[in-house]
């Protein structure tokens, strides 16, 4: 296991690589979830405002 | 051949559900693949006789580099049709890839600084991969800096389309300008990527990682999409049936 | 399929009537009354150049005098200098035209939008361009740079400016409805505009080694050559679109 972790000695720039790729795939993921949320908001917000008055 | 598959993807509310319902069908098989090339890349492959463990990297920075211009070239493809037939689908398609292309962009650029301390000793070099990819980062800036500078999102949609349109035929002329510029200047680089001789334990998570990666750029672009096509959509009758208001 | 044929962004409107001008006498109207109105104006044409003055004047302060270091680093100084001035002029290359109507006057005359923004463009070039390439062998020669080197660099400022004009025609047409559009504009523009650096630099570079640098002329020619034929296309689409 620790020679794992230690990836041959190589491990100070392959962890942070992977680290920072699946952090930018996470980012992705929430970033989408939030801009379709908001659209969907933002939507009944406007059918609400056209059905009251 | 039959158009009516494209004419009825053009229609918002088809469109929407479409994108809501292939959705998992994306983001299943990418988690699926992309845990199955991490595990054949970081634990199964053995390392390389050059570059030890450091090559590993590879396995997340080249899909990354591949998904930043497959996203571009998408984008200025969804544009050109966006252009040519006045499709409003099209350009929330291009809208949705911009930013997932910028940030993959980021993340190359990242993850190769990263392999190249190890194996150039220094985090940048002017290496013409990496160069490239920079330029292309600030066409993605200014292509979405474009885009945010209009309220207008038709006018930005089809303004936008414009300057993808230009980039996309600009790339090439860039990245062959940036690789005849180094030549001048030093030896070819050190990276590899694709050479003949991997062996398969190598080459098999590798494109598990390619096919994971392009699954999740459509999961992520889906789910974007339909929050696109609803900021284009003014009151429809139909997203009051979708959202059930 | 018959929707090809609704393409209203790109055609043209209605033609012409038959006894008006052809296009490339409209043209040259276009290009004669760019330059006298720029010509009204003269503090705007010598601002780039002095812009460009500036910067190649900071190298040597900011590094050192010595005209055989500075002999080194002259073909990227000159560049980037020209890249950065080509770009100050800009943002104004359609904007008066278009605050005032003339622009949509042009896009419904039935005249052919590319034609005369292709002439805008050539008026943008012989009042930016031009003059930055006879100033460049003098900024040259403070840089240390050898006499058998300013036709090269005379030669390769000449065709990139003309590149940069094109480039810079989309930009400007891109951001025709943007409010402050100066650093927007710089960043569309500049990373288009990476191939005509390259070649240029390297161009001026082995002029002031003495080398041929025919080759790398050739380039940035054919880099002009397909600006010429591409860029007014992108730009009447653009200034359509910024138009409606």
């Amino acid at each position: 296991m620790m020679r794992f972790l230690d990836m041959g000695g190589y491990y100070p720039w392959v962890w942070p690589a992977y680290a920072v790729t699946l952090g930018v795939m996470g980012l992705n993921i929430y970033w989408a979830m939030r801009l379709r949320e908001r659209a969907r908001r933002a939507a009944l917000r406007r059918l609400q405002t056209q059905e009251e008055p | 051949m039959t158009w009516t598959w494209f004419h009825r993807l053009a229609s918002p509310p088809h469109l929407y559900r479409t994108a809501g319902r292939l959705t998992p069908w994306f983001a299943w098989p990418a988690a699926l693949l992309i845990i199955a090339g991490l595990i054949g890349g970081l634990w199964l492959a053995p390392p390389d006789y050059q570059q030890g463990d450091a090559y590993r990297i590879m396995y997340v920075h080249a899909p990354s580099a591949w998904l930043s211009l497959m996203v571009y070239t998408i984008m200025a493809v969804a544009g050109a049709i966006g252009l040519i037939w006045r499709m409003k689908a099209a350009h929330a398609l291009a809208a949705a890839a911009a930013p997932i292309g910028a940030s993959f962009t980021l993340a190359t650029l990242v993850t190769g600084s990263l392999w190249g301390k190890p194996m150039w000793g220094t985090y940048w070099q002017w290496d013409p991969r990496l160069t490239s990819e920079l330029l292309l980062f600030f066409l993605y800036l200014g292509y979405m800096g474009l885009r945010a500078a209009f309220e207008d999102l038709q006018r930005a949609d089809r303004v936008s389309a414009v300057l993808a349109v230009v980039g996309v035929i600009n790339v090439p002329i860039i990245h062959y300008s940036v690789v005849w510029w180094n030549s001048l200047h030093q030896g070819p680089s050190v990276m590899y990527l694709g050479k003949p001789t991997m062996p398969p334990s190598m080459l098999v998570p590798l494109l598990l990682m390619f096919l994971g990666f392009t699954l999740f750029f459509g999961a992520v672009v889906l789910v974007r999409l339909q929050g696109e096509v609803l900021n284009r959509e003014r009151a429809a009758h139909w997203v009051e049936e979708e959202l059930g208001a | 399929m018959s929707e090809l044929s609704v393409v209203p962004s790109l055609t043209r409107p209605e033609r012409a009537p038959r006894n008006a001008p052809g296009a490339a006498a409209v043209a040259w109207m276009m290009l004669e009354r760019d330059l006298k109105l720029a010509f009204r104006k003269a503090s705007q044409l010598v601002q780039p150049l002095a812009f460009f003055a500036m910067v190649t004047t900071l190298f040597p302060l900011a590094i050192t005098p010595e005209l055989t270091r500075l002999r080194h680093i002259a073909s990227g100084v000159l560049w980037a200098a020209a890249l950065l001035s080509s770009l100050l002029a800009l943002e104004f290359l359609f904007r008066d035209d278009a605050q005032d109507g003339t622009l949509e006057q042009y896009a419904l005359s039935g005249r052919a939008l590319t034609g005369l923004l292709a002439a805008k463009t050539a008026a943008h070039w012989l009042l930016t361009g031009l003059p930055l390439a006879l100033i460049a062998p003098l900024a040259a020669v403070s840089l240390g740079v050898p006499a058998h080197a300013l036709p090269g660099i005379l030669a390769s400022v000449t065709l990139g400016t003309v590149t940069m004009s094109l480039l810079g025609a989309i930009g400007a047409a891109l951001t025709l409805g943007v409010r402050r559009a100066g650093a927007l504009l710089s960043l569309l523009t500049l990373p288009l505009a990476i191939p005509v650096l390259i070649f240029g630099a390297h161009a001026t570079q082995l002029a002031i080694r003495g080398q041929p640098y025919g080759a790398a002329l050739t380039l940035l020619g054919a880099l002009a050559v397909f600006g010429m034929t591409l860029a007014p296309l992108a730009a009447a689409a653009a200034v359509r679109i910024n138009l409606e």
